[in-house]
């Protein structure tokens, strides 16, 4: 499963709150301060662009040397992993357990044969068994300080990485100053509290709509927000549309799965895992949302 | 696709408890709301390096033992999961302390050798209380003290001063593996400890089931002054038998395991062999008349020179809340015939938001070991063992103690104990022969202690 | 046969309580507190010992550390 590729625009009220800006994980970010400390401010986004750069590094699927890399290239082969890395697969498998199998971080291999380009070229039954035995966290085997995956398997924290970041981010900052601050990395975001006037930050949910820009507002002041969404990525065949959200179970897309959901929740790691659970219960997400009682909206 | 049951709606709570997992784990603290200082996590864990220092008071009634005793500690956790940590403990004791005699109607006095040297002949007084005399046969200087009548006879000016260190260096083998090296060494003017032991530990199921295994080797010096006495020989005279020794060898077995989310469990059995000499080289056994109880000679006591012991316990912390109900229990048999059974509750009953307070209560019941005896009389034959000391005796004892703890900031802990400690006689009330009813023959102590510490981690 | 029986019920013990243990790793936060330590205070736990040690004709049970004293 691959996370949101839209950015939640975050409007501002009276004064504006200083903003730094950079680019990491593939995506646009940006660290906003309630405060007229332009040095602070600096001195602090140059943080949280060193720390997004640091998890980029080690686990970011496209960089070679990346921790992560070396492991997809370890070809059934137990390969060491430090304190956080395992930290993180725990946290992994954890989810899998938790979603019986629907949150797999094992899954990524499905992108070789389904292209969400707006085409109609739909993988066959053949080519989706195929995968399918490449696919599955319960083959994985997570040592003490070591992980092992079969030959042909790939592990990717698509599903976790910039949510991570934004955790980490977050609580190394608001550790540092009392300013208030908001960070977002591409529409994943968290603040460490209301502004300095006690109200809430507004961010703006972009529309799935062709001829709307927003949807709609939402006031939040305290914890984080993501957003899992279907606008633009999609397949279409014989009038059927096939969302981008695939069931590792199946290797098939997960049908009726709503366009958007957006999540509050007290960190961006728990507001993106769950998006994501509530994206994959396809016609069932309004739901589990209502199980879960969580702070959500749905848009289809 | 459907949601199993035994999910439904609990998925987000349970990604919470996750999700604060894996920050801790990667080092960073969520900075929500904790109700009390002692529900945050432990921080007895890598990247923490903890001085900690005390000075504890003791004191019994009745005159008897007060002591003095600071300690102080250093411990690193290396960022490795290694950790080295040190401990210096001083104490000194002063006071008086029952020696085995009985006491009886009429003044008594005791005999014992001394190497006090003064100037003047007799009459003088000694160092440590009673009268310095000379020997007409000997020319040996001999201590009498007096005991009053009606009185446990005490030894007095009994004081002693001593120093002990422990060192303890923990290697982390593997994450779930650890093996711990101890030395430790205690020195007082006559009497040396030292001993050296090592154990592993392993976890297991995540780390919810902890086993460990360790052994010990212990050496003792016993260095009376004035030389050891032979057993059963009469109270007086000089001795020239010199350093006695011992040598124990113990083992233990534990299992400590995380039942719920909220209650732990810690089973554990230790096994002891002492071999060598485990008299009280200070204590006598009173030889009475048969009739009236009189005292007609003291010796000093023989034990044997084996001794088992093994030891089972078992120990639970329950939290509720912020409240934390702790419970233990442990059974003691040993080869010289005492079992006794202990039983511990207390309950961690958070103050505000930064201290806590912990009432406790301890129930201790013993029997008395094999040879143990108030007297011996002067008509039977001496049997192979026998001693009187207080610490054989059958006895039931109640702690009544109050712990408490004040976090003043993120490093600094202030804490506090007391208690009171009373042992009562258990069983048949010992009895001089002859019409002396009235005499108390258990020699058992009451006592206060208190301590007062600071830890400082950084 | 005295020393039967602790094993006997220390073995069993063992036994239930380690097929009995149903706790997550993540649900390990609580006996993470300082409260729930087994040595919340190391000097506590000293104190206790040595006088009990002095006192009574009892040892053993939590752990081997050594150090005896003349406190015999």
């Amino acid at each position: 499963m691959v996370g949101s590729d839209r950015l939640s625009e975050v409007m501002t009220t009276i004064a504006k709150p200083l903003k730094y800006q950079f680019k990491a994980m593939n995506s646009p970010c940006e660290v906003q301060f309630d405060c007229n400390d332009a040095a602070l401010a600096g001195e602090l986004g140059r943080l949280a662009e060193a720390e997004a750069a640091r998890i980029e590094t080690k686990y970011s699927r496209y960089k070679e040397d990346s921790l992560l890399s070396r492991v997809n290239r370890s070809n059934g082969r137990p390969v060491p992993v430090d304190t956080e890395m395992m930290a993180l697969l725990t946290y992994a498998d954890n989810c899998y357990r938790l979603s019986e199998g629907l949150f797999d971080i094992t899954s990524g291999v499905l992108r070789r044969i389904w292209r969400f380009d707006g085409s109609n070229k739909v993988p066959e039954d053949h080519e989706i068994a195929a995968l399918l035995p490449l696919i599955g966290w319960d083959r994985v085997v997570l040592g003490p300080d070591n992980i092992t995956l079969a030959p042909g398997m790939e592990i990717d924290f698509g599903g976790l990485g910039k949510e991570y970041a934004v955790d980490r981010v977050l609580m190394m900052l608001a550790a540092k100053t009392d300013v208030r601050i908001l960070v977002n990395f591409g529409g994943d975001l968290r603040v460490s509290g209301p502004r300095n006037d006690g109200s809430p930050w507004r961010i703006s949910i972009e529309s799935v709509e062709e001829n709307r820009k927003t949807e709609g507002m939402i006031a939040i002041s305290s914890g984080a927000l993501t957003t899992s969404g279907d606008a633009r990525r999609f397949l279409l065949r014989d009038g059927v549309r096939y969302g981008h959200i695939l069931n590792p179970l199946t290797g098939r897309p997960v049908m009726g799965a709503p366009r958007s959901v957006t999540i509050a929740a007290p960190t961006c790691l728990e507001a993106g895992i769950m998006s994501t659970l509530a994206m994959a219960k396809g016609r069932d997400a309004e739901e589990f949302l209502r199980d879960e009682k969580l702070a959500a909206w749905v848009l289809r | 696709m459907q949601l199993s049951n035994r999910n439904k709606g609990r998925i987000g709570a349970t990604l919470c408890l996750v999700t604060a997992n894996l920050f801790s784990t990667t080092g960073l603290v969520q900075a929500q709301e904790v109700q009390n200082a002692f529900d945050e996590p432990a921080t007895n864990g890598p990247g923490n390096i903890i001085m900690d220092g005390a000075v504890m008071y003791y004191r019994e009634n009745n005159s008897r033992i007060q002591a003095i005793e600071p300690m102080a500690s250093y411990t690193d956790y290396a960022d490795n999961g290694d950790i080295f940590s040190i401990k210096l403990t001083a104490d000194s004791l002063s006071g008086a302390s029952p020696f085995g005699a009985t006491p009886w109607i009429a003044p008594q006095n005791f005999l014992s050798p001394t190497s006090v040297t003064i100037s003047g002949d007799d009459g003088s007084t000694g160092a440590s209380g009673g009268v310095v005399v000379t020997d007409p046969v000997t020319q040996m200087k001999i201590l009498q003290t007096t005991a009053k009548a009606n009185e446990l006879p005490l030894n007095p000016g009994f004081q002693d001063t001593r120093g002990a260190a422990n060192l303890s260096y923990t290697k982390a083998l593997a994450s779930r593996t650890r093996v711990t090296f101890n030395l430790n060494g205690s020195i007082e003017r006559d009497y040396q400890s030292y001993s050296g032991g090592a154990s592993i530990a392993q976890d297991f199921n995540n780390k919810t089931t902890t086993i460990s295994v360790g052994v010990n080797y212990q050496h003792d010096l016993s260095k009376r002054l004035y030389g050891t006495p032979t057993p059963f020989a009469v109270m007086t005279g000089v001795f020239t038998d010199g350093t006695k020794s011992e040598n124990i060898v113990s083992a233990t077995a534990g299992i400590t395991q995380v039942i719920t989310r909220n209650w732990l469990v810690q089973l554990n059995y230790s096994y002891e062999r002492a071999t060598g000499y485990q008299n009280n080289p200070y204590k006598v056994i009173s030889v009475l008349d048969p009739v009236t109880g009189a005292p007609q000679r003291y010796l000093y006591e023989a034990r044997p020179d084996k001794r088992t012991r093994n030891a089972v316990y078992i120990g639970s912390k329950l939290a509720v809340g912020s409240f934390v109900t702790n419970l233990s229990a442990r059974y003691y048999h040993d080869s010289w015939g005492i079992n006794s059974i202990t039983a511990n509750a207390s309950e961690h009953i958070p103050i505000g938001t930064r201290g806590y307070i912990e009432p406790g209560v301890r129930y201790y019941h013993q029997s008395s070991a094999d040879f143990f005896n108030y007297f011996l009389l002067s008509n039977a034959a001496l049997p192979q063992f026998a001693s009187a000391d207080n610490r054989l005796d059958k006895f039931n004892a109640i702690t009544a103690s109050i712990k408490g703890g004040y976090m003043l900031n993120d490093q600094i802990e202030l804490y506090a104990m007391a208690d009171y400690y009373s042992q009562t006689k258990a069983g048949t009330k010992g009895l001089l022969p002859g019409n002396n009813g009235s005499l108390n023959l258990f020699a058992g102590v009451k006592a206060i202690s208190v301590m007062t510490g600071v830890k400082y981690r950084f | 046969m005295k020393k039967i029986i602790p094993f006997c019920c220390l073995a069993g013990l063992t036994i239930l309580l380690t097929a009995c243990s149903t706790v997550a790793p993540w649900e390990r936060d609580v006996t993470a507190r300082k409260s729930m330590q087994l040595t919340k205070n190391a000097n506590f736990a000293a104190i206790n010992d040595h006088i009990y040690y002095s006192k009574e004709g009892s040892t053993g049970g939590r752990s081997t550390d050594g150090g005896g004293c003349g406190c015999n």
